[in-house]
């Protein structure tokens, strides 16, 4: 849509009519001719006419043009895309996910962003601009300047999640926003679903940055040995991962695999992983953590199937996967007599193939569950499933039946909230099972793995303690799982959170999260600023909540019993892949929307919003024209 | 001068003897005329008959079959050889002529008078009828354009010549140029031998022409084509933006003279010669008037190139 500056320009548009009248009054007169014959002239002569003729039209046309071209220059004319000229009152949505932490030069996309929105404040008038933010959840910030002003201080770290509902809502009940302005880098995983808005209102969505390329670190593991990260690496270049303790480089690592190990940081209790170089998104190529010291845990083992072949072996999958993480050690007994007497000395224990529990051994278990143990039991060919539903029916997480011959293949991705992005759907995609023991889940069980209805894996808490029921062996008897790559992450992720993570003071957390102390003396610092905390009564006792983490770093929290160290990371997931939303995309998620990619916001968005001068394009236009006037004048 | 020929000055009758020049007609006579050629005659004149007749002039012999008139047998011959032959006599005749002129629409151009092509053709047509008849041919005349408008068949004598040159000096320009369907017409008249003397600026299709004049030549007649043009047609006038229009179909055409000059040029040119080479390669007489030329001098030589000579 075009606008003109200075209409009155317009006045001048009859001058059009002086080409025409030049070209009427400067026509050749024609000399009647008598000649005896026009038999060799009409071919050519109809030709030559004809060219003439179109000649001087398009001479005519050219010259009416520029002088047409002349007075639109002089009215100024700008391109508008806005569609309601008449403005409003807008609300602005602002992006403040950590993709838009992504650097240009001297300038991050969300500072860019907070700049356009500034340029629509000062169009729209600061009053009738309304600013929220939105990446997990949409807020209400504040109204024109003070937004400006608290922007200024917000370093956006969340973690975008779908909120369509809410920005649908806040624009539909919102009548009088006449124009909503959607200022994101359109991360793939920023919006799923369109977005209904009243009729009278327009969309208008403004894209920053561009698709880049980012790897990131996505987890650590701690071992005895020293520390493995997990790193999403993208395109081709080539990454180390280097440790740090403080500010000094203990050691580093070339990233070959998904994996990657760092040998000698042993006893290493507070640090940060670095993947270097650094690219789109800094922030997410640094890993702090903070760790307890630990010592190697036992897992005492009830083999009830001992063979000399190791694959028939009930246990060997399962020592397989305890050798490689040198924090558990895996003690194998085949007698069930010293098993049950000795199992008071272990925090985690693991039932293979049991033959026929007695009420004795049943109560032994019982007891000790109801103390804190920990017992994953995988039943066997030998198992006596009767026994099991007779003796254990209290700490047993399900019922289970004997031996069902039903194939089974593929299982669910395990959805329990200890395992992290690190057990993936896939791992388990090829699951197997010729037989397998129907289990009917308790109702305060929990279903974990599923193939197909049928529960592979239920847990139930008992007492202090826990209790894991597969319902396929640990061997290769009737099923592959022991051989599945989730099984091994599974197994160590799940005595991880149980062993550790779950009873001691937690060290490790995301941007966004809230940590909450059971002693009431505590007190968080972030880089020797303290951090208010509030009381709150949890489960009838008062404890002391931090407010959400804003910044990644250390926090160090103070307590009677001495100093803990937090370690705050960004929250991994589809944010660190900056894919974005194609165009047709957007179009399809914000109706009708008008959508620029900004550059430079603060020339850009003023000439969206005013109008673009097309002044210059007219003089090149003019220029050409004059051009094409004199090639076509020596024409003729 | 024969007797009874119309006087040759315009004064004594205007409308007569407008296109009789006399310094033309002094000028041709002076230099005497006679058609290379054979013609027939329907009297005994001044050419040579392709009939073998009965006339003082021995020809040949030829071996006598029945029903020759004995008469001319040679008996000398025969006593010596015994054998019969009877002797052939070249006969004298006269020459027919049929003057055809074109009246066509574009045969009025230019409009200056002394130089207007219909002028010059009318002035061509009365010398070569006035001379013909004086010197005792049997000539006749028609005006064509589309059609056949006039036609006076060839006779001999003054009477005729008043009659052609009244007939001549009628012509008026008028129709588009057909010179087939004129010559088709004509052509039952034709019994004899005939010189056709085509007076026209053949500004038509000619191969049709070319194909009927092939026909008369097959059929023993003769054709001398004198063609009328004027300088004008040659080039075009100077001047840019022109309307052109036909004069026989009155067609117009918006013209840049300088755009086509060249063109023009070079298409009329390669009619023209078109045209000579045709009727050259046919054995016809051919000359090309320019009406821009001195006329005292440009007929009598352009009657020598056709083909008649003048002794």
């Amino acid at each position: 849509m075009f606008k003109f500056l200075n209409p009155s320009a317009f006045y001048f548009l009859p001058l059009i009519t002086i080409p025409i009248l030049i070209h009427l009054l400067t026509r050749k007169k024609a000399i009647v001719y008598f000649f005896p014959t026009i038999l060799f002239l009409k071919k050519q002569a109809l030709l030559k006419t004809r060219q003439f003729k179109l000649l001087n039209i398009l001479l005519l046309i050219l010259r009416t043009l520029i002088v047409l071209l002349f007075v639109l220059f002089f009215a100024k004319p700008s391109v508008v895309f806005l569609k309601k000229t008449e403005k409003g009152k807008c609300a602005i949505f602002l992006d403040i996910s950590y993709s838009m932490n992504m650097r240009s030069l001297e300038t991050s996309l969300f500072k860019d962003a907070v700049k356009g929105a500034s340029e629509i404040g000062k169009i729209f008038g600061f009053e009738n601009t309304n600013v929220f933010t939105f990446a997990k959840k949409v807020s209400f910030l504040a109204k024109g300047n003070q937004a400006f002003k608290i922007l200024e201080k917000t370093t956006p770290v969340e973690v975008s999640q779908p909120c369509e509902d809410e920005i649908e809502k806040i624009v539909l009940e919102n009548r009088n926003f006449t124009h909503i302005f959607i200022l994101s880098d359109f991360c793939k995983n920023t919006f799923k679903r369109s977005i209904k808005k009243n009729p009278e209102q327009e969309f208008f969505c403004f894209k920053f940055g561009e698709k880049e390329k980012n790897s990131h670190i996505k987890s650590i593991k701690i071992h005895k040995e020293g520390i493995s990260a997990i790193t999403q690496i993208q395109g081709n270049k080539n990454f180390a991962l280097e440790v740090y303790l403080s500010a000094r480089k203990i050691n580093q690592a070339a990233v070959v695999d998904e994996e990657t190990f760092l040998y000698g940081v042993k006893n290493v209790k507070k640090g940060k992983l670095e993947l270097s170089p650094t690219d789109a998104l800094k922030e997410d190529n640094i890993f702090y953590f903070s760790l307890p010291e630990r010592t190697s845990i036992k897992v005492f083992c009830f083999n009830g199937d001992y063979s000399l072949n190791p694959i028939k072996n009930e246990t060997y999958f399962l020592r397989k996967i305890f050798d490689q993480f040198s924090l558990y050690e895996l003690e194998e007994e085949t007698q069930e007599k010293i098993f049950f007497k000795n199992l008071k000395k272990y925090r985690v224990c693991i039932f293979t193939n049991p033959h026929k529990l007695n009420q004795k051994y049943a109560q032994i278990l019982r007891n000790w569950i109801l103390r804190g143990g920990i017992v994953f039991i995988f039943p066997g060919e030998r198992t006596d499933v009767d026994s099991l539903n007779n003796f254990c029916p209290d700490f047993l997480p399900s019922y289970i039946y004997p031996l069902k011959e039903k194939s089974l293949k593929g299982m669910d991705l395990p959805s329990s909230f200890w395992l992290g992005d690190e057990v993936r759907g896939e791992f388990f995609e090829k699951f197997k099972a010729e037989k397998f023991f129907p289990v009917l889940k308790k109702e305060n069980s929990l279903s974990i793995l599923k193939s197909k209805k049928e529960d592979i894996l239920v847990f139930q808490k008992f007492g202090e303690g826990f209790v894991f029921l597969f319902s396929v062996p640990a061997d290769l008897d009737f099923s592959n799982l022991a051989i599945l790559s989730g099984f091994p992450v599974f197994l160590l992720k799940t005595l991880d959170y149980f062993l550790w993570e779950r009873k001691e003071f937690k060290r490790n957390y995301f941007i966004g999260d809230v940590a909450k102390f059971k002693s009431l003396s505590s007190k968080l610092f972030f880089k020797g600023h303290p951090i208010p905390l509030s009381q709150e009564e949890e489960n009838g006792a008062l404890i002391l909540k931090a407010p959400p983490f804003a910044n990644t770093g250390f926090y160090t929290v103070k307590t009677k019993d001495g100093e803990k160290v937090i370690a705050v990371n960004l929250r991994r997931g589809s944010e660190n892949n900056l894919e974005r939303l194609s165009d047709s995309e957007i179009k399809k998620i914000f109706d009708d929307a008008g959508i620029f990619k900004i550059k430079n916001p603060a020339d850009e968005i003023p000439v969206i919003l005013s109008g673009k001068p097309v002044g210059k394009y007219i003089i090149i236009l003019i220029l050409l024209f004059l051009i094409a006037e004199v090639i076509l004048a020596n024409k003729l | 001068m024969p007797k009874n020929l119309p006087a040759l000055s315009p004064e004594a009758d205007p409308l007569k003897n407008l296109y009789l020049k006399p310094e033309i007609i002094a000028r041709v006579e002076r230099l005497g005329y006679s058609r290379r050629g054979i013609f027939e005659g329907n009297i005994s004149g001044k050419y040579h008959s392709p009939f073998r007749g009965y006339s003082s002039d021995f020809h040949a012999f030829r071996p006598y079959t029945q029903g020759d008139d004995l008469r001319y047998l040679d008996w000398k011959v025969y006593g010596r050889t015994e054998k019969f032959f009877i002797k052939q006599f070249e006969e004298e005749t006269n020459m027919r002529v049929i003057i055809a002129l074109d009246c066509s629409a574009s045969m009025n151009f230019p409009k200056e008078f002394e130089k207007n092509k219909l002028y010059w053709a009318k002035t061509l047509a009365s010398t070569l009828a006035y001379i013909l008849i004086k010197r005792g041919d049997s000539v006749g005349f028609l005006s064509f354009s589309e059609r056949l408008i006039s036609f006076i068949p060839d006779a001999r004598g003054s009477k005729y010549l008043t009659k052609i040159l009244s007939e001549i000096a009628k012509v008026e320009s008028s129709g588009k140029t057909k010179i087939f369907n004129s010559l088709n017409d004509i052509g039952p008249f034709l019994k004899r031998r005939t010189l056709i003397i085509l007076i026209s600026d053949l500004l038509s299709d000619f191969l049709p022409v070319s194909k009927v004049i092939r026909s008369f030549l097959k059929q023993k007649h003769r054709f001398v084509v004198l063609q009328v043009l004027s300088s004008l047609e040659f080039s075009l006038p100077q001047g840019e933006a022109f309307v052109f229009v036909d004069m026989e179909t009155q067609e117009r055409v918006r013209i840049d003279v300088e755009k086509v000059r060249t063109y023009y040029k070079k298409e009329f040119e390669k009619f023209n010669h078109g045209i000579e080479g045709n009727l050259k390669s046919s054995g016809v007489g051919f000359f090309r008037f320019n009406t821009h030329k001195p006329m005292i001098r440009e007929i009598p030589l352009g009657l020598i190139k056709a083909g008649f000579t003048f002794r």
